[in-house]
């Protein structure tokens, strides 16, 4: 079988981290080879999980909407009724991520619509954090952006990038 | 940056110095919002010398959305006050006189940001020093009269209260809405905690410096000398600034309390611990408004270099995280 592409970005990046920087004097060139090594520790990845976290976070989402949708205390909401309608369209279209495997790019657009409008959601319902009729709705919203969160920081951590020791006291809070 | 071409430049606004001749000229690793460069020259035929920095947008525009000038502007503006700050010299629209710009040249302050210095083995005593310069300068910061030095000429003056926090909210809101490449559900969640928390107990519209930290400010000999990266400053609650030093682990200087009892002690500012909470959680948003429009340079047709897509990924992801944790989501 021939190198995948996960194989072929493993070597690429050794191969940075092994012989070229260690061999690099200029720092700002040693610190822009170091950038290099922890994108493409980001795109291993995203070699490997983007598409199953893809399909996932739509399918999440498109669940999320459904139960949105038909929820009274939302429903009681003034601000809701365009938003209703969003989510309606919405999930009246077919799934890229409910059928035969996408293409990576249309999987990740048809997914960034669904964040977009779960945006508009959260904008909805944490305007209203008063309302005691849409507590469960917020709970479950907030549970989804945690989640989708999650899946995120699989694919980013190996970026990151501090500036400073994050307080610990702070952190545990 | 050619050493021909800034002697050239430095010849041409210095002319007193004959034989003027730049000898080095070293990017700066680190600080990412624009390029920064020390350049040395010397003249009389090399007996006399001096260090000068350079800040310059990069060639497609700085990381933060605030102009250069206005950097500037804050430096002239504290420059000879009670807040240390590099004298700056020269500020430049004209790109063509370095080839790159615009540029502003100040005085390089003589010292160290290194926290690799600040936290080696046997500098205990440095760290508790420079911690309680650290909260004394702070102080000066906050209680200094900000009219006075003409800042309120050229930032946004809040009313005490909300619209402290909720001001500057709305600045990186819009920043980001402008520049986003994503949907982005967690800073909607964010936004919506930081809109319905913002303080009301405000103590004093302050000069609130914006990015504070240990690696921005230089010392030497022990002592802190000059407080950099003025580029994120506002008017604002001065208890946004402890948030930004303690999320950057000022407290690795000094315990937390004995920072604010120093605080309070020469600045007169009571410290205001659920602000301070508030503010940390600011602190994320505002990264993420920052850091993560960058990702907004990369389209169809043109793409920065790698470093841009490590801050704009790097940061952005951590600070929700953080930010969420910090809001018990």
């Amino acid at each position: 079988m021939r190198p995948t592409q996960e194989q072929l970005l493993r070597s690429v990046r050794e191969s940075l981290s092994d012989v070229v920087i260690p061999n690099v004097d200029d720092s700002w060139a040693r610190y822009v080879a170091k950038g290099m090594e922890k994108i493409l520790l980001h795109l291993e990845q995203r070699a490997a999980h983007e598409h199953e976290f893809l399909v996932r976070d739509t399918i999440e989402l498109r669940a999320l909407f459904t139960a949105l949708a038909s929820d009274e205390g939302l429903a009681a909401a003034g601000s809701f009724i365009p938003l209703a309608a969003d989510l309606r369209d919405t999930l009246d279209q077919p799934a890229l991520a409910e059928g035969d495997p996408p293409d990576a790019l249309a999987l990740l657009e048809e997914n960034e619509r669904h964040r977009a409008l779960l945006v508009d959601v959260i904008n909805v319902v944490e305007a209203r954090d008063a309302d005691t009729a849409l507590a469960a709705v917020r709970e479950s919203v907030r549970a989804m952006v945690r989640d989708e969160l999650e899946r995120d920081l699989e694919l980013a951590r190996p970026t990151f990038m501090l500036f400073g020791p994050p307080s610990t006291k702070a952190a545990a809070k | 940056m050619e050493p021909e071409v800034l002697t050239e430049y430095l010849r041409g606004r210095l002319p007193a110095r004959p034989d003027l001749q730049v000898t080095g000229a070293k990017r700066v690793v680190g600080g990412m919002s624009r390029e920064t460069w020390f350049v040395d020259f010397e003249w009389n035929g090399g007996t006399e010398s001096e260090s000068v920095t350079f800040r310059i947008d990069h060639e497609k525009g700085a990381v933060v959305p605030v102009p250069l000038e206005f950097e500037f502007r804050v430096h002239q503006a504290l420059h000879g006050t009670q807040v240390p700050v590099a004298e700056p010299y020269w500020f430049e629209h004209d790109k063509t006189l370095i080839g790159q710009g615009p540029f502003y040249v100040r005085e390089l302050v003589e010292g160290t940001a290194s926290p690799k210095y600040l936290y080696a083995e046997g500098q205990e005593a440095l760290r508790e020093s420079v911690g309680l310069q650290f909260a004394e300068l702070l102080g000066k910061v906050h209680t200094l009269d900000w009219n006075a030095a003409g800042v309120g000429d050229f930032m946004e003056v809040p009313e005490l209260g909300p619209e402290c926090a909720l001001l500057e909210l709305r600045r990186w809101q819009r920043n980001l809405a402008e520049h986003q490449s994503e949907p982005l559900p967690v800073a909607a969640q964010l936004f919506a905690y930081l809109e319905r928390e913002a303080p009301t107990d405000v103590e004093r519209v302050a000069l609130v410096w914006g990015d504070v930290g240990i690696g921005n400010f230089i010392f030497r000999n022990d002592n802190i000398v000059a407080l950099t990266d003025w580029e994120q400053s506002h008017l604002g609650d001065p208890m946004k600034d402890w948030a930004s030093a303690l999320w950057r682990g000022v407290d690795n200087l000094l315990p937390r309390e004995k920072l604010f009892e120093e605080y309070e002690r020469t600045s007169g500012i009571p410290v205001n611990l659920a602000s301070i909470d508030y503010y940390l959680t600011f602190i994320d948003a505002e990264y993420v408004c920052t850091s993560h429009p960058i990702l907004d340079r990369f389209t169809n047709t043109e793409v920065p270099d790698v470093t841009f897509a490590r801050l704009g990924m790097g940061i952005p992801w951590y600070c929700m995280d953080h930010g969420m944790t910090m809001i018990g989501l």
